[in-house]
């Protein structure tokens, strides 16, 4: 199912269509929140952003952005506006709380072989906290959302509102930083 | 870092709707969209207000509001009704001499010709006239009794005090005379003939009375007058009209104001209980005494129309208070008619 039937099931009330939606979706959105918001259970934000999608469906029109920039163009307003509204601080360590009770992100609670997983959540692990360790929001959002979005310059720009030479200046700067990070964590695996 | 963005999305649980998201689907599934809420049916319909507002504003400009027609009611406001109640409080005490003086000024506006017949017909009855000479004697004695009431009823010299009031008394009984000659005549197969009634008596007395904010002084002035000044009104001033006409007339009186939204003023029980045609020789009070119309607020040119007729005019003792648009005109195209018939008389005044 393409997105544009998705929006256009959303539009008649139909229930598989948010199966679709979250099946497609959910999960990158849950990325994305939890790198740049300081809240307990990202889930929670996502079925908000949801919601707002099935409110909106018949504002989306297909020939000014693709679905899933709309999509995320929602998704970080909404960031935004929790972010003013309550004051959400980012990421904590992340080594404080994974396998935490009540910690951001249960990695550890996902991992079924630690032995197989291990260079991988080592990897995770610390991409995160050097992410977290950026100081400009805007670098944040930018950088996670480069790889979510499958490095498309073009699609960002249109989530950000701002320039793709912008964006990509934005990309540029916040990847230094976290290569520098992660050779200084003793990774040198960024690319 | 390709590793870590596969591996976040490895990591992360899946995430199934919530039932607020189904909840929120079922809602929309309920209530489908309407085409009203189209973007293109709303700026349709905004074009359309606005070129309705456009047009409201470039055909009609606005205009000064109208003043409100108030009415007035309470306690005796007019110098000279007070001066009268000062004096019978001497005898009668404050609140009866004021009850006294409204029942007159009330009764000055009530019929006389009942009492007027009964009493020629007593006088008739007592002199013993035959009725073959009924006719012709009526009238003499009919004058001698008006004579009898007016040397004999002192108390109402309000009645009396127009010297046309005697004047009407008796052209009010010549046309019903008039009616019972024509009667007699048909019957016994003659026409009659009957001379019509003077202008300057037809006319009679309309008087507009005001009085200015902060003064109880009242003035009057008449409406067949010339007006060399054009009286201006500020607001919560009086003024209130008094008609008194010798013959039996058929009378409307209409206002208007700035917006050209005429308000009948006679007939209309809300002002007056007067009702058409008014009786010749008594006085009535628009509103009716001791009441005043007052100008609530509003500024602009006022206008009175005052019109008589011997007979019934244009249905509007059936109308409503708002006249329909076209009764100016009909007014204008009367104005041309024998006074005795229909009698237009205009008077004007300003709000500030």
């Amino acid at each position: 199912m393409t997105d544009e039937q998705i929006v256009q099931l959303l539009r008649e009330g139909q229930v598989a269509a948010a199966d679709e939606l979250y099946k497609k979706h959910a999960k990158s959105l849950f990325v994305y929140l939890s790198h740049v918001l300081n809240v307990s259970n990202p889930e929670d934000v996502v079925h908000d952003i949801f919601i707002r999608v099935i409110e909106k469906a018949h504002q989306f029109n297909p020939k000014k952005a693709s679905f899933r920039t709309w999509l995320f163009r929602i998704a970080h307003n909404h960031a935004i506006n929790l972010f003013r509204r309550e004051k959400l601080v980012r990421f904590q360590s992340l080594e404080q709380n994974v396998g935490q009770e009540g910690g951001e992100i249960h990695l550890g609670d996902t991992l079924t072989d630690e032995t197989q997983n291990f260079d991988k959540t080592t990897l995770t692990l610390a991409v995160r906290e050097c992410i977290g360790e950026l100081k400009k929001e805007i670098e944040r959002q930018a950088i996670v959302m480069y790889y979510i979005l499958g490095k498309n310059y073009e699609e960002m720009s249109g989530v950000f509102g701002r320039s793709i030479s912008a964006v990509r200046k934005y990309v540029m700067l916040a990847g230094e930083k976290v290569k520098t990070c992660l050779e200084a964590k003793g990774i040198g695996a960024f690319g | 870092m390709d590793d870590w963005i596969v591996h976040e999305m490895e990591v992360v649980p899946d995430i199934d709707p919530s039932p607020e998201v189904y909840q929120r689907l079922a809602e929309k599934k309920k209530k489908p969209r309407f085409a009203l809420f189209s973007w293109p049916v709303r700026l349709a319909a905004a074009g359309i207000a606005a070129a309705f507002i456009i047009l409201v504003i470039v055909i009609k400009p606005p205009k000064e509001v109208e003043p409100l027609l108030g009415l007035k009611r309470g306690a005796v406001t007019d110098v000279a009704e007070k001066r009268e109640v000062e004096d019978r409080t001497q005898v009668l005490g404050e609140a009866e001499a004021e009850e006294e003086v409204k029942e007159k000024i009330q009764d000055a506006g009530k019929p006389e010709t009942a009492k007027l017949q009964k009493k020629v017909a007593e006088e008739v009855k007592r002199e013993g006239i035959e009725e073959k000479d009924y006719a012709a004697k009526k009238p003499q004695v009919k004058t001698r009794i008006v004579e009898k009431m007016e040397k004999a009823e002192g108390a109402d010299k309000e009645m009396f005090a127009q010297p046309t009031v005697v004047a009407a008394k008796l052209k009010n009984e010549a046309a019903q005379e008039k009616k019972e000659v024509k009667s007699q005549a048909k019957r016994i197969g003659i026409e009659a003939v009957a001379p019509a009634a003077p202008e300057e008596i037809v006319l009679g007395r309309i008087e507009f009375q005001y009085q200015v904010k902060g003064s109880e002084r009242t003035e009057k002035l008449n409406f067949d007058s010339p007006q060399d000044e054009i009286i201006s009104l500020s607001s919560e001033s009086n003024y209130r009209l008094v008609l008194q006409f010798p013959l039996e007339r058929y009378t409307y009186v209409f206002q208007v104001g700035s917006e050209e939204r005429p308000i009948r003023l006679l007939p209309n029980p809300e002002y007056s209980p007067a009702k058409n045609p008014l009786q010749a020789g008594n006085a009535t009070t628009i509103p009716l005494q001791p009441n005043w119309f007052y100008v609530e607020r509003g500024r602009g040119e006022v206008l009175i129309y005052v019109v008589t007729s011997s007979e019934p005019l244009y249905d509007w003792d059936d109308m409503n208070a708002d006249i329909a648009a076209g009764w100016l005109d009909r007014i204008e195209k009367d104005k041309g008619k024998p006074a005795d018939r229909v009698s237009v008389q205009v008077f004007k005044f300003n709000i500030h």
